[in-house]
């Protein structure tokens, strides 16, 4: 509390010293109103006992200078009055202050213009165990260790902080994107904790006064975060375990036993195949959309051919193929030698996903064309289906997370809206794009590109 | 038919604690020509690894006793058989799995659910010629 009340802003003190000038200059004037009082008495005295007219000027002069008496007297009153009313309302304004202080659970750390601490709520004073009084007076580089995720310290010299001290009036305030954070420590502390950090340059009539830092201490959001990481993980596995053993079972039946099915039966066989693969793609899109919500899909860049991929994506799709009795016309021999540098495993999921759609909300006897253009900048590939196409009003959301075209629900109700959201992340995050266009009841285009990496 | 015995003798060591898997990579493997072991648990696996000396080991991850990465780990220091390629089967699949099984030095990493049994058996393929 002693602390505090010695790092007041000066703001408060300036209305007090205001009004005492005022209180100066009101005894001022009740000295000259004494001292005219008193002139005053004695000429009115000798004018009452000498009655002499010489002294009525005299007395007028003095009759005045009563007036000038009162009315300083009523102006040290009032002055006193408002000095005593602001001196309450400054004493309340602060305690305020230092009660919103004290209540906010981020920890505050301010500097003045040159980086040296001037001030810590007592949030910080908890997380960096140590209190105002030891802090106060460090520079704010030397106290503020910064380490990155993965915990390598930062050098001074790219501390976020430079750049608001190095460019003083011109900066601007600092704060950590979400779900990025550093991990900080006191200069001599033994343990870091995460946290995000944000910075503002205090600026007073266009000069750098100072910076303010606040940081939350982000320690059980991680834990709870790696815990959900955990979750998804542990619960994709138990998943995909029965999935995957119901598929290979199948792959087997119909290897060992295909050939003596009915059509009845085969077309069973088939379903149930399918079906498996769908709860497998589900539980795909989840763990990936788990993955893109914690940043952490990880890109690793191949050279690959893209025609085998896309004619393996296009067997994977063969039941659907046959049960629509879809054409499909790519020119695998025309695309053979186009090769590209992306992650195969995601590339491979966006193929998936449009070549997907195109086969599953097609039509019977439909047709899915796929097309590649190979120019110096990029490859473009397209993808055409004559299927039920995308309703015009529906089309600004068609990448939103968990949205489904309403004619995609009436179609199937399979899918939970998360495969073109997908598609748009992986494509902008290797700086290529997705964009389409349709006509309800006639079919959809599908164009994505891929810049090519030197 | 000289070409069939010489497919024969090679021999896979599977390490898979799932029967449903374990049975399924049996039946298609031997209908390939491979002479397989099943090895239910990671300490199970560098046993047979040891006594048999297989050409290419498939390896799950979660296993009980020693698990496949600690298995991986020990295949990979021992002198006598860091040369064989193993192949992790799992259905976990996430990158810093992946990433852990390459720095451990497996051959390749197969997600279960995500690949056909013929898929498997060309990856196979690729690595017993």
């Amino acid at each position: 509390m002693q602390n505090f009340k010695k790092r007041r802003f000066s703001f408060e003190n300036k209305v007090v010293s205001q009004h005492m000038g005022l209180m100066t200059i009101s005894f001022l004037m009740l000295f000259l109103g004494l001292w005219g009082i008193s002139g005053f008495a004695e000429r009115a005295i000798l004018f009452l006992i000498y009655f002499n007219p010489d002294l009525t000027q005299e007395l007028f002069v003095n009759i005045s200078a009563v007036f000038v008496f009162v009315g300083s007297m009523l102006l040290t009153v009032q002055a006193f009055l408002v000095t005593r009313h602001e001196k309450q309302l400054v004493e309340e304004k602060q305690k305020l202050d230092e009660a919103l202080l004290n209540s906010i659970r981020d920890g505050i750390i301010a500097t003045d213009e040159k980086g040296i601490i001037i001030f810590m709520n007592p949030q910080a004073e908890r997380s960096f165990l140590c209190t105002f009084v030891e802090c106060r007076g460090n520079n704010i580089f030397d106290f503020l260790e910064l380490y990155d995720e993965k915990e390598r310290k930062i050098s001074k010299s790219v501390h976020p902080l430079q750049k608001i001290f190095f460019l003083k009036e011109e900066a601007h305030p600092f704060s950590t994107k979400p779900k990025e954070f550093f991990y900080i420590k006191k200069e001599g502390m033994q343990k870091k904790f995460p946290a995000s950090l944000s910075a503002a340059p205090v600026i007073v009539e266009g000069v750098l006064r100072g910076v303010v830092i606040a940081f939350r201490d982000i320690t059980k959001e991680k834990e709870i975060d790696e815990m959900k990481s955990s979750f998804i993980s542990v619960a994709a596995h138990q998943l995909r375990t029965p999935l995957g053993s119901i598929r290979w079972n199948i792959e087997m039946l119909m290897e060992e036993a295909g050939s003596s099915f009915s059509e009845a039966v085969s077309s069973v066989v088939q379903n149930i195949y399918e079906t498996n693969r769908r709860m497998v793609e589900m539980v795909d899109d989840l763990l990936n959309i788990s993955r893109l919500d914690d940043g952490k899909i990880e890109n690793r860049p191949e050279h690959i051919l893209i025609a085998p991929i896309i004619q393996s994506v296009i067997r994977d799709f063969t039941p659907e193929i046959q049960k629509l009795e879809l054409t499909t016309l790519f020119d695998t021999k025309k695309y053979m030698s186009i090769e590209i540098i992306v992650d195969p495993k995601r590339f491979r999921d966006v193929l998936q996903n449009i070549i997907g759609n195109a086969i599953r909300y097609n039509t019977i006897h439909g047709s899915v064309s796929i097309n590649i253009v190979n120019s110096e900048k990029e490859i473009i590939i397209t993808v055409s289906d004559t299927g039920i196409g995308i309703p015009e009003s529906e089309k600004e959301k068609l990448f939103s997370r968990f949205f489904r075209a309403s004619n995609a629900l009436l179609h199937s109700t399979d899918g939970c809206g998360l495969g073109l959201f997908i598609v748009k992340s992986y494509i902008e995050g290797w700086g290529g794009r997705v964009w389409f266009e349709s006509v309800e009841q006639k079919g959809t285009t599908f164009h994505f590109s891929i810049p090519i990496l030197k | 038919m000289i070409k069939k015995t010489f497919v024969k003798e090679k021999k896979i060591l599977v390490g898979e604690d799932d029967k449903n898997y374990a049975n399924i990579f049996r039946l298609k493997l031997e209908k390939e020509g491979y002479v397989i072991f099943i090895a239910g648990n990671g300490k199970e696996v560098l046993e047979i690894a040891k006594r048999e000396s297989p050409e290419l080991i498939l390896l799950d991850i979660i296993m009980p006793i020693q698990n496949g990465f600690d298995t991986l780990k020990i295949l990979k220091s021992d002198p006598d058989l860091l040369h064989i390629p193993v192949i992790m089967v799992s259905n976990l699949g996430q990158d810093e799995d992946v990433k852990k099984a390459q720095k451990l030095g497996a051959s390749d990493y197969l997600i279960k659910a995500n690949i056909s049994i013929q898929e498997m058996v060309e990856k196979i393929r690729g690595y017993i010629i």
